[in-house]
């Protein structure tokens, strides 16, 4: 599970342009969005995508759900190793 | 035959080529957040910075964004993106229309005046003037024009349109009476056009300058 966080880490850095922000900055519990990371909800339709493209994952914008997998790093983890396909 | 009257008070340049000493290709902007420069392409970053340069007592003075081809390189990716079937990057359809960069420079300075954004092919500066002159004549004390263009890229690189290096400039465009007056008029192609560019005739290096477009010549002239 570790190395899949350290893997969306990436994906999210290089997805969003957090060019001044290495991995290990990036606490899997911390809040993605708001407080926290700081992201915005451009941020949140451009990160479905490269989770989409990644790893086949499908999200939902209105879900109830799909606010709680994007919550933090080590929820977006648990989400894609059950739902992947790639 | 029109002819434009106004006065220009203030001058903010940056181009790649004035900051290639440095090796810079895009402008420090330590005005903006990381979090928000992190979108803006290097095109973004020199129009702002040339925005951020002219100051006026009033900030909510109207300003008017001009780019012949804008940050084309975002509709280019969309393009390509549909083309080969892959979903489109919501940032880059966002940011992608003409006003982009002017929305952005709203939202970063709390702007709450006019502001508008145009392209007028290789006229697009002498119409910005228009634009700045008819805001100054519905009552604007002052208004505020922000240039900006970058070389179009691929595949549109291949038909030689103007400019040929990133640059972007400002001013502060006022009344004819507020200082040292300007007069631009179009005429026929009698006249070769001026080896200078209209960067070098705001920054004081001749007092005419001719630059054609389509069919016309545009004449600026600096009168004392």
């Amino acid at each position: 599970m570790q190395t899949l966080q350290l893997e969306i880490k990436q994906l999210l850095i290089n997805a969003l342009n957090l060019e001044d922000i290495t991995p290990d900055e990036i606490d899997p519990q911390t809040p993605l969005f708001g407080e926290g990371l700081g992201l915005d909800s451009i941020d949140a339709l451009e990160l479905g995508l490269a989770l989409q493209k990644r790893y086949g994952v499908s999200l939902s914008p209105d879900a109830a759900e799909t606010r709680d997998h994007f919550s933090s790093i080590a929820k977006l983890a648990e989400f894609v190793s059950h739902a992947r396909k790639i | 035959m029109s002819l434009l009257r106004f006065s220009v008070q203030q001058w903010c340049h940056w181009s790649v080529d004035s900051s290639s000493g440095n090796g810079l290709t895009e402008p420090p902007l330590p005005q903006v957040p990381a979090m928000q420069r992190r979108r803006m392409t290097s095109l973004g970053k020199a129009a702002m910075h040339v925005a951020f340069g002219i100051e006026h007592a009033h900030p909510d003075i109207p300003l008017v964004f001009a780019s012949r081809h804008g940050d084309l390189s975002r509709s280019i990716s969309l393009l390509e993106e549909l083309a080969s079937g892959t979903p489109v990057s919501p940032t880059q359809f966002g940011l992608s229309v003409h006003n982009s960069i002017g929305a952005l420079h709203g939202i970063l300075t709390g702007h709450t005046g006019p502001y508008t954004a145009i392209a007028a092919g290789e006229e697009t500066a002498e119409q910005a003037f228009h634009e700045a002159c008819g805001l100054l004549d519905d009552g604007a004390k002052a208004v505020r024009v922000v240039y900006y263009d970058a070389p179009p890229p691929s595949p549109y690189d291949c038909f030689g349109l103007s400019p040929t290096t990133l640059h972007a400039w400002a001013c502060l465009v006022q009344q004819a009476d507020k200082g040292p007056a300007i007069h631009l008029t179009h005429g026929p192609l009698e006249e070769p056009p001026s080896p200078d560019s209209l960067a070098g005739f705001f920054a004081g290096n001749t007092s005419r300058l001719i630059r054609h477009a389509g069919h016309r010549a545009w004449i600026w002239q600096r009168h004392a």
